[in-house]
């Protein structure tokens, strides 16, 4: 068939009678741009852009910031750093053309100008006038304060208090137990978020300046402390797993919920947008139906507190099914592993483990494996045998899997599934569709399975299906190590200024020694006291919790335990409204015969700092410096730099930096003021410090890894013009393996956990995945009548708030529902409770309990209610405090809604603190049970 | 370039097809379209103007079902809302920047999204051409139906001036039809027609997209 020219203009004359009018497109004379009208992508134009760090949460997204006039006018993300874009732009990219494009920032990132600017900020030190926490103070000098600070003296009238120079004493504490170390350890400081760059700052002055092991206990208890201990057991120190979610084809995530909160979120968020566009499958474990589970494929709605029973279960499952790879856990060191299947990482799957003293079963240093039944040493084996059971001279030893074999074994999977409260059925479809893609899936979790008193052992377990599928640090499998950045403190070889080293960057250091408040990283049993008392301590001692023990400081300064606390210093520090049954710490720093000195540093007059003596007012992020890291999420080099977007906005507040240096010099510690980072480097401002830390990032880890510039100056202005140093996008990966992969052992037995005995009850730790029932600190299952409170109360963050700091930002919390309590729909009918009732959450730690209006949804499992953080604020600038005998003013809405933390659970034997993981250190957020009631109809 | 581009007849004949296809593409069929497209004088037409046998047979078997009511206006209705409205999972996303976004990504870690460069290109484009949009129009500039419909507008351009002896403007006109068709449509609407074919429910839509690439390959044709 053809058709000639003539016909088809006469065909088309003919479909032309058919078009009606219409179209989109006319012809004018002075024609519009079609995009005019539609709205501008980005409105605000600003005469400058400074490229920063944000800490409107945890995630450190870069940010691009317009500023204008000298005020910041628009928050962005900044294109080259990872957390924004996808791909992130190339390093070498110039500054001025990467302001034509825009990275992302989540809600809570945008509104952050709101507190920068927030009118209700701390301008000037304050020093109480009535007894603590009355809520009267005065404006004082930095001046006044430092003296006071320093010199001690009849501050309040209320009696001599020893100032820092008395307190900084190297007499020991207690000559009796000399192992708590001097008393330069009484001053402790608490901050609560701090990062890097910063933490390595306060930590260089409070341990080598000053002199005091106090050196940093932060908030990490109260976040996700166990998760970190867990997996740095699994990972030889590594302390956190992100999937490979670019490469991976599923991901079952355990108490975690990326497109909400985690970090870096919005990273999170957007990468799971290209794998569930890919086809990947995303389970969510939640009893919440949370925005994650809304984008999932599949929700399983587990009892909290029951997840590692799930993940038992599915390894049951994956052992009856031969979906377990075997091969990988038969090689018992590195060599093998990488020959026989190109591993870059090996279990002790294969290691025998004595049944008399828990330890492995070794020939000198060298742990034993059998091999066809021959001991041999683990490190020359080629395989060893997987499922050992034997009698060597007259001790059973077996290897770690038969041990796990058997412990896995101790239940059916419909046992496993009743723990959990789920069908059978859920357990295997997980498990089967997670052994369905070979090393592209992994088991990811965070502080929802692990903020119980079993978290650690949780982590283990969960962190134990990936091992048990090989998937460690292969591409699109589980992640130990990515999020790595340049080694700003220095140590490389490329590092111009290697800053631990204290003998040329800090002449005069102390050394600190002794046992901190929290008793974090230090085993019970080196104690006097246990060697005049034995078991129980007094209070529990932490060998593990690596991270500290922070809501255990409150409660330990009241039994001062184990010594007195003279002077505690906090900064950007909530305990009080961040931590479970936190309400119940206020007492215990109230009584200044018990704590003298109390400072706090803080941008407002939050919860904790309003019971402080002094508070110095510090400066907001935007405002500050800092070196903040990324998580594994992000697969290449990462090192973002903090700087001042502008000028403080108010002029009579420091950096924490400042404070610490004007302190020291007027104190005449070493390390600060003239040469105080080492001949001809003075330490008087911050920017002293951060110019070497932007200096060994700009050189780089290796020689000949520097970024472009003639001098250091160059260097370090073309890594500030950029907002840090990023590795290109495509350097992710290395073949078939993530680029900055981890190369190590894993370890599906701890041989630590299982030879040291807990501080309370005298029993050693379990050295392998478990499940373990809710108890208190005695080893005890907690006594509560189900039917009188029949709910447990769990938390989430919305993803327009972060913990504390974003109820002051109007815009967030202008689209925060006035209804936060989230009950069942089925519950709520049975007990006349309807959507916006007001309502009463109590617990028997809390009999009078918490109002709210209540949220009546299918979206929770239920038989359990939530509270989002970040509301329910008592201070925070919803109420106004005495100034200077006048009424300050407050914004009401800044403390609306109500808090779930007052309600949670005491531990029963220690009675002043929640309830805690013993190994970790986690805080409990999800174990209390709690009863509702209606308070009143809307 | 074919010197057949000189004639203003042909100008005018493509111009006509370009707004047909973008027709066809820019709303659900009414009644009296369907009624012309499957009548006997509409198949004819359509013979003409595309000799191909085999779309033609599927053309008229639809017909045949359409008669015994097998397919109805609503499932033709259904299957274009389905293809170029709805993002569900037969969705075609029928829009320049998102079939042009960079594929040289990593992974699956590239970005198609809406009102990429190519929607500012081509609407500077039709600036350039005195076009903007009506008042009613809500569609956006890379859209497919949009990008047909500037085809036509310049294809009626080169007409007019060809028809007005004013060769350079005809020439200005013909020059922009190349860019455009070389720089966006082509670079594009195939890949997006192919999607089509395959996501379509009824076979209205799988016939006009056949039709519409080997219309675009023989343009292709005429400005090599
Ligand atoms: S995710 Fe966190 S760090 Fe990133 S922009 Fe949002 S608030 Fe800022």
């Amino acid at each position: 068939m053809s058709t000639t020219r003539r016909d088809f203009i006469k065909a088309s004359l003919a479909l032309a009678a058919i078009l009606t009018t219409g179209g989109c497109l006319r012809e004018a004379k002075k024609p519009s741009n079609w995009i005019t009208g539609a709205p501008d992508p980005d409105p605000l134009k600003g005469d400058r852009v400074v490229r920063t760090v944000c800490l409107g949460c945890h995630s450190n997204c870069g940010l691009q910031v317009k500023v204008k006039n000298g005020v910041a006018i628009k928050v962005d993300g900044n294109p080259y750093h990872p957390n924004t874009m996808e791909p992130h732009l190339p390093y070498h990219t110039d500054p001025a053309e990467a302001e034509k494009v825009n990275g992302t920032v989540c809600a809570k990132g945008g509104a952050t100008i709101q507190s920068l600017y927030n009118p209700l900020r701390i301008q000037h030190p304050l020093k109480r006038v009535g007894p603590r926490g009355s809520g009267k103070w005065k404006t004082i000098s930095w001046e006044q304060a430092y003296d006071e600070i320093i010199n001690g003296g009849n501050l309040f009238g209320e009696g001599h208090v020893d100032g820092l120079k008395a307190i900084r004493s190297f007499e020991p504490i207690d000559p009796n137990a000399p192992e708590l170390g001097p008393k330069a350890n009484q001053l402790v400081f608490m901050p609560g978020r701090i990062q890097h760059g910063r933490k390595e700052f306060t930590d260089r002055w409070v341990a080598h300046c000053f002199g005091s092991i106090n050196k940093r206990i932060d908030h990490t208890s109260i976040c996700e402390t166990s998760h970190h201990v867990g997996l740095s057991l699994c990972f030889n120190g590594r302390n956190h797993i992100k999937p490979d979610i670019m490469s991976s084809n599923y991901i079952i995530f355990f108490g975690a919920t990326p497109y909400e909160a985690n970090f870096p979120m919005q990273a999170l968020a957007r990468k799971l947008n290209f794998f569930r566009e890919r086809g990947g499958t995303l389970v969510i474990v939640d009893p919440r139906f949370s925005n994650s589970a809304a984008k999932a494929a599949r929700w399983i709605p587990i009892l909290p507190g029951t997840d590692a029973a799930f993940a038992l279960g599915m390894m049951r499952w994956m052992m009856e099914h031969k979906r377990v790879d075997l091969e990988y856990l038969s090689y018992p060191n590195q060599k093998a592993a990488f020959e026989g299947a190109g591993h870059l990482t090996w279990s002790d799957a294969t290691f025998l483990v004595r049944e008399d003293d828990r330890k492995y079963y070794r020939e000198g240093d060298r742990p034993l494996v059998m091999v066809n039944g021959i001991l041999t040493p683990a490190e020359e084996a080629k395989k060893g045998d997987l499922l050992v059971d034997t009698v060597i001279k007259g001790v059973r030893v077996k290897s770690v899997y038969k041990m796990l074999v058997d412990r896995v074994m101790e239940r059916s999977i419909k046992e496993y599934a009743d723990i959990c409260g789920i069908d059978a059925k859920a357990i295997e479809r997980e498990a089967d569709d997670f052994t369905s893609h070979g090393r592209r899936a992994v088991a990811d979790f965070y502080r929802g399975a692990v903020q119980h008193t079993n978290g650690t052992y949780t982590a283990r377990t969960i962190a134990a299906l990936n091992i048990l599928i090989g998937n460690i640090s292969w591409r699109g499998g589980c992640q130990p190590l990515s999020g790595n950045h340049w080694h700003e403190m220095g140590g490389k070889p490329g590092n111009p200024y290697d800053l631990n080293d204290t003998e040329r960057f800090l002449p005069g250091a102390v050394k600190p020694k002794g046992v901190p408040i929290d008793r974090h990283k230090v085993n019970y049993e080196t104690s006097t006291e246990f060697k005049k008392n034995g078991y129980p301590a007094k209070r529990p001692w932490f060998p593990f919790a690596y991270d500290h023990v922070y809501h255990e400081v409150f409660p330990s300064i009241a039994a001062q335990y184990p010594y007195q606390v003279k002077c505690l210093i906090t900064y950007w520090n909530n305990v009080v409204y961040s931590s479970p049954a936190g309400t119940h710490m206020m007492e215990a720093v109230k009584d200044p015969k018990v704590l003298p000195l109390f400072i706090a540093i803080d941008i407002v007059m939050g919860e904790t700092s309003s019971l402080a003596d002094y508070i110095l007012p510090c400066r907001h992020f935007l405002e500050d410096y800092g070196i903040p890291h990324v998580a594994p999420t992000i697969l290449t080099y990462t090192s973002g730099v903090r700087q001042p977007v502008v000028e403080p906005v108010f002029k009579d507040t420091k950096m924490l930096e400042q404070i610490f240096i004007d302190i020291g010099i007027r104190m005449g510690l070493p390390g600060v003021g003239k040469d105080g980072l080492g001949p001809g480097r003075d330490l008087n401002e911050p920017w002293d410090w951060y110019k070497l830390l932007v200096a060994n990032i700009a050189y780089g880890d290796k020689e000949n890894d520097s970024v472009p510039g003639k001098t250091e100056e160059e260097k370090v202005a073309y890594v500030l013009a950029r907002g840090g140093r990023f590795e290109d996008y495509n350097e992710s990966y290395n073949g078939p393996y993530t680029k900055n992969a981890y190369r190590g052992p894993v370890s599906l037995y701890s041989e630590k956990l299982a030879t040291t005995k807990d501080s309370m009850t005298g029993k050693p730790y379990d050295g392998l995945p478990l499940y373990e029932p809710i108890k208190d600190i005695m080893g005890r299952p907690i006594e509560v009548d189900h039917k009188k409170y029949p709910f447990f109360i769990i938390t989430y963050k919305p993803v327009y708030h972060a913990q504390a700091r974003t109820a002051a930002c109007l815009w967030l919390m202008e689209v925060t529902p006035e209804e936060c309590i989230q009950i069942n729909a089925s519950d709520a009918a049975k007990l006349g409770i309807k959507h916006g009732d007001l309502v009463r959450v109590y617990s028997m730690s809390n009999p009078k309990g918490v109002e709210g209006k209540a949220w009546v949804t299918e979206g929770i499992r239920p038989g359990i209610i939530s509270i989002p953080h970040s509301l329910g604020h008592w201070q925070y600038g919803s109420k106004p405090f005495e100034l200077d005998g006048v009424k300050t003013s407050s914004a009401e809405w800044i403390g609306r809604g109500c808090s779930a933390n007052p309600v949670m659970w005491l531990d029963p034997y220690l009675k002043n603190v929640c309830l805690t993981d013993p190994i970790g250190g986690s805080a409990s957020f999800y174990d209390s049970r709690v009863a509702i009631i209606k308070v009143k109809g809307q | 370039m074919t010197e057949i581009l000189d004639s203003k007849e042909i100008n005018g004949a493509r111009a006509n097809v370009y707004l047909f296809f973008s027709r066809i593409f820019r709303e659900p069929p009414t009644q009296d379209l369907l009624a012309f497209l499957l009548s006997e004088r509409g198949l004819d037409i359509l013979k003409t103007l595309f000799p191909m046998e085999e779309v033609l047979r599927e053309l008229g078997s639809l017909m045949e079902e359409v008669r015994k009511g097998s397919l109805t206006l609503e499932d033709f209705q259904l299957d274009f809302d389905s293809l170029m409205r709805v993002p569900g999972p037969c969705y075609v996303r029928p829009y320049e920047s998102v079939y042009r976004h960079d594929s040289s990504s990593p992974g699956d870690g590239s970005k198609p999204t809406l009102m990429g460069e190519p929607a500012y290109q081509v609407s500077a484009l039709y600036q350039k051409a005195g076009l903007e949009p009506c008042e009613s129009t809500t569609n956006l500039p890379d859209e497919l139906t949009v990008e047909l419909e500037f085809m036509g507008h310049l294809c009626k351009q080169a007409e007019r001036s060809l028809e007005a002896n004013e060769q350079e403007r005809a020439w200005k006109a013909i020059a922009m039809q190349r860019e455009f068709l070389t720089e966006h449509l082509l670079s594009w609407a195939p890949l997006c027609l192919e999607k089509i074919i395959s996501n379509a429910q009824t076979p209205l839509y799988r016939t006009f997209s056949r039709l519409l690439i080997s219309f675009l390959e023989g343009e292709e044709d005429l400005f090599r």
